[in-house]
């Protein structure tokens, strides 16, 4: 009965988040501009791409060990749609964007996407296809490799984006050595912990999600980040709720 | 017309996985299993992809003569050795060498593949304690002082001295409490942020697939 109860109850969390999706999105094309909270993460990025490029450095953006066929499917479409960002950002750049993935099956995508990036300048000419690698298949290996892509092809701005542990802590040491900008997101608490001590922007929790919203004008990635944030109230308020009724012995 | 196949398919098949799941009928349970095994070939063949991937950027990287060509070498060179050790092996086996303990395969992964994470794994400790100190000169605030303070509690905590009761129970209590409550709320945080991706490719507003 309770795990019906739980099925339903998520199927309503969906329901609900496609209906909010739509109805912020309805609202922004009647004109509506929400103000974002400052992100570290999100505002210094076009400075920190911007400063690779114009030191004549490469750019590093690495999509963690997670693939888009498993549990971190989410995890891995937010870390490529960063990708997706960052190449944008990049391609103008005289050293190709270096875009690295510990699961082969993100590999397809990556590729493509910086393809894509070049396609769209019209810089098709200068797309080098060795830009989207497969480290390792495991995500210390993974991490081990990114300490010789630093210092090894001239990078100067590190994006660390994906199911990272802990083992980030060597590739964030690698980027600290060389005194370049770097950012991460992990949707792991271990990461979370060692991108606050060793990189200069970490994105705790739900932010590496909302890239997006923050780095691009597209209402329906705002419209995603609104009804993230109503959501997010949805829960405290269920979580709030369940703690009273249980507190008053009315929740068995 | 170029974009509407894809984003048709990609959606579709989110629907009917999604369905499936909580409509566990014999026929879409049937049509998820076939998806999902068809995922796993693509998954199987994507490897095959990603050696070749590796090969190709390290025969460029010796062809140019970058910075530290000869490890990529090596890494050429041990890919090929262990992909020929590991076809030989299982060659008409019915299981893969890698789980026999007796395989050349399995001595490789053991020797080199467990040993290398191991190694790896001790030097994070270590850097990650150094860049805690670290952290109070680059960044002195209260945040970094606390910081460091619950990481020298818990990591002091953990030493099994019967003078350190006191510590070891604050120490049990910083886990079961206040960091537990802020772990499971950025956790719900990340479920929700999932949640929302998944929609977005769901509904068609993030496709991966569009220029």
């Amino acid at each position: 009965m309770l795990n019906l109860m739980l099925d339903y109850l998520g199927l309503a969390f969906i329901v609900a988040g496609i209906l909010l999706m739509l109805a912020f999105w309805l609202l922004m094309r009647g004109g509506f501009r929400p103000s974002l909270r400052p992100l570290g993460g999100y505002a210094l990025f076009e400075q920190q791409i911007g400063q690779a490029v114009e030191s004549g450095g490469r750019v590093h953006i690495s999509v963690g060990p997670n693939g888009i066929i498993s549990e971190e499917t989410g995890t891995a479409l937010a870390a490529l749609a960063m990708l997706d960002l960052t190449a944008k950002a990049a391609v103008i750049s005289d050293l190709p964007p270096v875009a690295t993935t510990g699961n082969a099956t993100s590999l397809p995508v990556v590729s493509d996407i910086i393809r894509r990036a070049y396609e769209r300048e019209r810089m098709f000419e200068r797309f080098y296809p060795a830009s989207a690698r497969l480290v390792a298949l495991d995500s210390m290996a993974l991490a081990g490799g990114i300490t010789s892509i630093i210092p090894d092809e001239g990078v100067r701005t590190n994006i660390l984006f994906g199911s990272f542990g802990p083992e980030v802590a060597l590739a964030a040491e690698a980027g600290r050595r060389r005194r370049i900008l770097q950012t991460l997101g992990s949707d792991r608490l271990e990461a979370q912990a060692v991108g606050y001590a060793m990189t200069d922007h970490v994105l705790i929790g739900e932010e590496m999600f909302v890239a997006r919203a923050y780095l691009s004008a597209e209402p329906t990635a705002t419209a995603s980040l609104m009804a993230q944030d109503v959501l997010r109230w949805l829960v405290i308020g269920l979580i709030v709720l369940g703690a009273l009724l249980q507190s008053l012995g009315l929740l068995r | 017309m170029k974009y509407v196949i894809p984003a048709a398919v990609t959606i579709g098949t989110g629907v009917v996985i999604l369905m499936s799941y909580f409509w566990a009928t014999p026929m879409l349970v049937g049509i998820r299993t076939t998806l999902v095994d068809w995922a796993v070939v693509l998954g199987g063949l994507a490897v095959l992809v990603g050696v070749l991937n590796l090969l190709l950027v390290n025969a460029r990287r010796i062809q140019a003569g970058q910075r530290g060509w000869p490890y990529s070498l090596i890494t050429m060179l041990a890919v090929l050795l262990t992909l020929v050790v590991a076809m030989l092996e299982g060659f008409g086996q019915e299981v893969t060498p890698l789980s026999n303990p007796a395989s050349t395969t399995n001595v490789l992964f053991q020797g080199v593949v467990v040993a290398g994470q191991a190694t790896l794994a001790a030097l994070v400790m270590i850097f990650l304690v150094v860049a805690a100190v670290r952290l109070l000169q680059t960044r002195p605030g209260g945040w970094s002082l606390v910081f460091v303070a619950v990481l020298l509690i818990t990591l002091v905590g953990w030493l099994p001295l019967s003078t350190m009761g006191v510590l070891n129970r604050f120490r049990e209590w910083l886990l079961n409490v206040p960091a537990a409550a802020g772990a499971r709320g950025i956790l719900l945080g990340v479920a929700l942020g999932v949640l929302v991706v998944g929609l977005r490719v769901l509904t068609g507003m993030e496709r991966p697939y569009k220029d």
